[in-house]
């Protein structure tokens, strides 16, 4: 069984019940996601699961998922105090763009994650940082 | 699926499940509010920071940015 971003974007509107979620759920599922993937990764690095590289490239991405979530909540902000016309629909699409590249990377973050726990322990230990 | 994949799965299965529930708690109300917003957004930097703080090594910080201008250099300009 592998869960996609869709499955659990599907479980969670089947949980609330929802068929269409605004754009600002959207965005606190794509924030909590995220924060769940991160903390995943860290723990499996502090664990030793995964090596130092494994453990950098995972940062790289978390950094483009962030960063697209923030994207798509700034243009959600601005579309939002914008009035109904083509300045607002150009907003709404910036958003559904930054939601859309966060959500790509995020299904990248978590096949990055997955398969540097599936390549065992690692061969860096990972350190923690000096007091 | 390996083993240790079905554990990272369940792991990452358990946490996302705790999560929708909150989250689904915020979509059965009418509006997510801007204090809704804002505390996901705090979720999100709060695991950033920790991933910085399990990281927060010279050695780490090197390796990354030598991946960072691998993958730059890798991609179509």
């Amino acid at each position: 069984m592998r869960w996609s971003t869709a499955t659990m974007a599907a479980a969670l509107l089947a949980i609330a019940g929802c068929a269409d979620p605004s754009p600002r759920a959207q965005i606190v599922l794509a924030y909590d996601t995220f924060a769940a993937a991160a903390q995943t990764a860290t723990d499996l690095y502090r664990e030793g699961a995964m090596t130092g590289e494994q453990f950098a490239r995972v940062r790289i991405t978390c950094r483009v998922v962030l960063a697209g979530i923030r994207e798509a909540e700034r243009a959600l902000h601005l579309a939002e105090m914008e009035p109904a016309g083509p300045g607002r629909d150009a907003l709404s699409a910036r958003a559904a763009t930054g939601l859309r590249v966060a959500t790509a990377a995020l299904a990248e973050l978590r096949q990055e994650i997955a398969l540097a726990a599936a390549r065992g322990p690692a061969t860096q230990p990972a350190q923690e940082p000096d007091p | 699926m390996t083993p240790d994949q079905l554990l990272l799965w369940l792991t990452v299965g358990e946490r996302a499940a705790s999560l929708f529930l909150r989250v689904a708690d915020a979509l059965r109300a009418a509006e997510i509010t801007d204090d809704d917003l804002a505390a996901a957004r705090a979720r999100a930097d709060a695991a950033m920071a920790d991933m910085d703080a399990a990281a927060a090594s010279a050695e780490l910080d090197d390796l990354e940015a030598r991946l960072a201008a691998e993958e730059s250099r890798e991609e179509p300009t």
